[in-house]
């Protein structure tokens, strides 16, 4: 097995004025989709960020705030998996709901050293 | 599956957490920012929510509830921080919010879980202004208590979103003139207010049961809201006023039925018809406890009578062992704290199950020319079933067809023409 991860950008975390059930409806589909990947023994394990925080850039080490991203390119989040390919990890990624929202889900495969 | 294992996983969301903890938040934030303030209310319970969506997608927190409230108190705490709410504190509020620190103790005190039920009912008697239409407390209801948005509502009462907003409109108007919410404590059965309350969560309640949906004839959602709604208020101030035990039994009564009200094909079934072993009995049991409550007054209400009747219905094991004179006593009596044409239809049904058809199809003709009954297909419906107990089956064929041609839904109008199929001679 190797080691994949998910980088989040965008979807229904960046959407503002959800109602409250649209935004349970979409809960539950990740719970679901979750739910699935660890039953199968991939074993995810995720983070989820806040909107906000600090970017520090270049020599001068310039902090400001913010990401700085477009709404749909903003990172919303990242998850581990273990998968036995890559074309496995994105056939498993395909499952993920954040598209219902025009997110995207970026997969890159784990650097092994050693 | 056991208990633990359910909680562990991330799909195991309670039910309308999200709705529900919507109004939770929204009234527990109105009572400290003041009605005046609904809007920023709103915005901080959408951002709360916002943020549970994107900080729950892999993982639920253990107490989920616990969780929204911290947040939205510490979004609440920005906003009085950055001065956005309108100081128009009514007396006494008006110092402690004004300072940071008493400011939290308010926002504590309005968010604590022990002041849940009363922030709802509070709210709930708020809304109820009585310079609103009812539909317009119904809309209220639904948006700031039920959770639901403009589109969820248009599409409950199958109306227009615009429509829905313009009635939003109207209430957050009258909204930004009130600084407190209205007060928990009832002046007694005449308070105008619960009568508001009540007659805004019965007709929540009657959209989800006798609604005019055309693929659903049941809105089950609705119905619960009713039900979980009204629990603030029996179980509020005293234990509640008896004419809202009276409500409270009447829905229990009438949802119980729910199971065996439509076949597989979702066409409703006659009374006759209905598979009673599947009505439920637990909700049964917590009506007859709430009519039970509702006796403790010395007023007999219109509530009460029609909580009675469903009663009737309910504890009969089939519809030939209905105590039919019992409910043409009740409908007597709801008669005259209401002489409707309706009850008066209804009344001449129990009538003719009482064993007087003749005497009930002559106060059902009497009632044809009723303008309140001209397009009312249970008027038609009610009349075949007098007819055929009088043992005049081609009139009953013929008003069970016209009840058709009034239905409102499809399930309805199969649900006539089946009956009509039933009287149609075979010669």
């Amino acid at each position: 097995m190797a080691k994949f991860i998910y980088v989040f950008r965008g979807g229904a975390f960046v959407e503002k004025g959800l109602s409250a059930s649209a935004m349970q409806e979409h809960l539950k589909l990740w719970g679901a989709w979750m739910g699935e990947l660890a039953k199968q023994g991939h074993q995810p394990a995720g983070n989820a960020v806040h909107d906000g925080g600090r970017t520090i850039r270049g020599k001068k080490k310039v902090v400001t705030d913010g990401p700085y991203a477009e709404l749909k390119d903003l990172v919303t989040g990242n998850l581990a998996v273990e998968a036995a390919s890559l074309d496995k990890a994105v056939d498993l990624a395909l499952g993920c709901p954040i598209y219902i929202y025009d997110g995207s889900v970026e997969v890159r495969p784990v650097q092994q050293v050693g | 599956m056991n208990e633990s294992a359910e909680s562990d996983r991330p799909e195991a969301l309670v039910a309308s957490l999200f709705r529900h903890e919507s109004g939770r938040l929204v009234a527990a934030l109105t009572r400290a920012f003041g009605p005046h303030n609904l809007q920023l209310a709103e915005d901080v319970v959408q951002e709360a929510l916002e943020t549970a969506l994107q900080a729950w997608k892999f993982q639920l927190p253990d107490n989920p509830r616990a969780w929204l409230s911290k947040v939205a108190r510490n979004r609440a705490l920005d906003v009085i921080r950055r001065g956005a709410v309108e100081r128009r504190f009514v007396d006494g509020h008006r110092e402690q919010l004004a300072s940071e620190w008493a400011g939290a103790t308010t926002l504590e005190e309005s968010l604590a879980e022990s002041s849940t039920a009363e922030n709802q009912l509070r709210m709930m008697l708020t809304v109820c202004q009585p310079q609103l239409s009812e539909e317009t407390q119904v809309t209220l209801i639904l948006k700031f208590l039920c959770g639901f948005a403009s589109g969820e509502i248009a599409a409950a009462f199958l109306s227009t979103e615009e429509t829905i907003d313009k009635r939003l409109q109207r209430g957050r108007a009258v909204l930004r003139q009130i600084e407190l919410l209205a007060p928990a404590a009832f002046a007694g059965s005449e308070d105008a207010r619960l009568g508001a309350v009540l007659r805004a969560l019965y007709l929540l309640f009657n959209e989800g049961y006798h609604g005019s949906h055309p693929s659903m004839p049941t809105r089950v959602v609705l119905c619960e809201e009713a039900i979980r709604l009204c629990a603030f208020l029996t179980e509020g101030v005293d234990s509640g006023a008896p004419q809202a035990h009276a409500l409270m039994a009447l829905m229990c009564f009438h949802f119980s039925r729910v199971p065996g009200r439509v076949d597989s094909e979702g066409i409703y079934l006659p009374l006759a018809q209905q598979d009673r072993a599947i009505w439920d009995r637990a909700l049964m049991e917590r009506g007859l406890a709430h009519l039970n409550h509702s006796a403790r007054g010395s007023e007999l209400s219109a509530l009460h009578l029609e909580a009675s009747i469903a009663c009737q219905h309910c504890l009969a094991p089939s519809l030939a062992a209905t105590d039919w004179n019992v409910i043409l006593g009740l409908y007597d009596l709801l008669y005259k704290c209401n002489p409707s044409p309706v009850i008066a239809i209804n009344r001449a049904l129990a009538r003719a199950y009482a064993g007087d058809p003749q005497r009930a199809l002559s106060e059902a003709v009497e009632l044809a020319d009723e303008p309140a009954l001209a397009h009312y297909p249970f008027y038609w419906a009610a009349r075949g079933e007098i007819h055929a107990r009088a043992n005049q089956r081609d009139a009953a064929h013929g008003c069970y067809q016209r009840a058709a041609t009034l239905a409102r839904s499809p399930a309805e109008e199969r649900a006539f023409l089946r009956n009509a199929a039933t009287h149609r001679d075979p010669g």
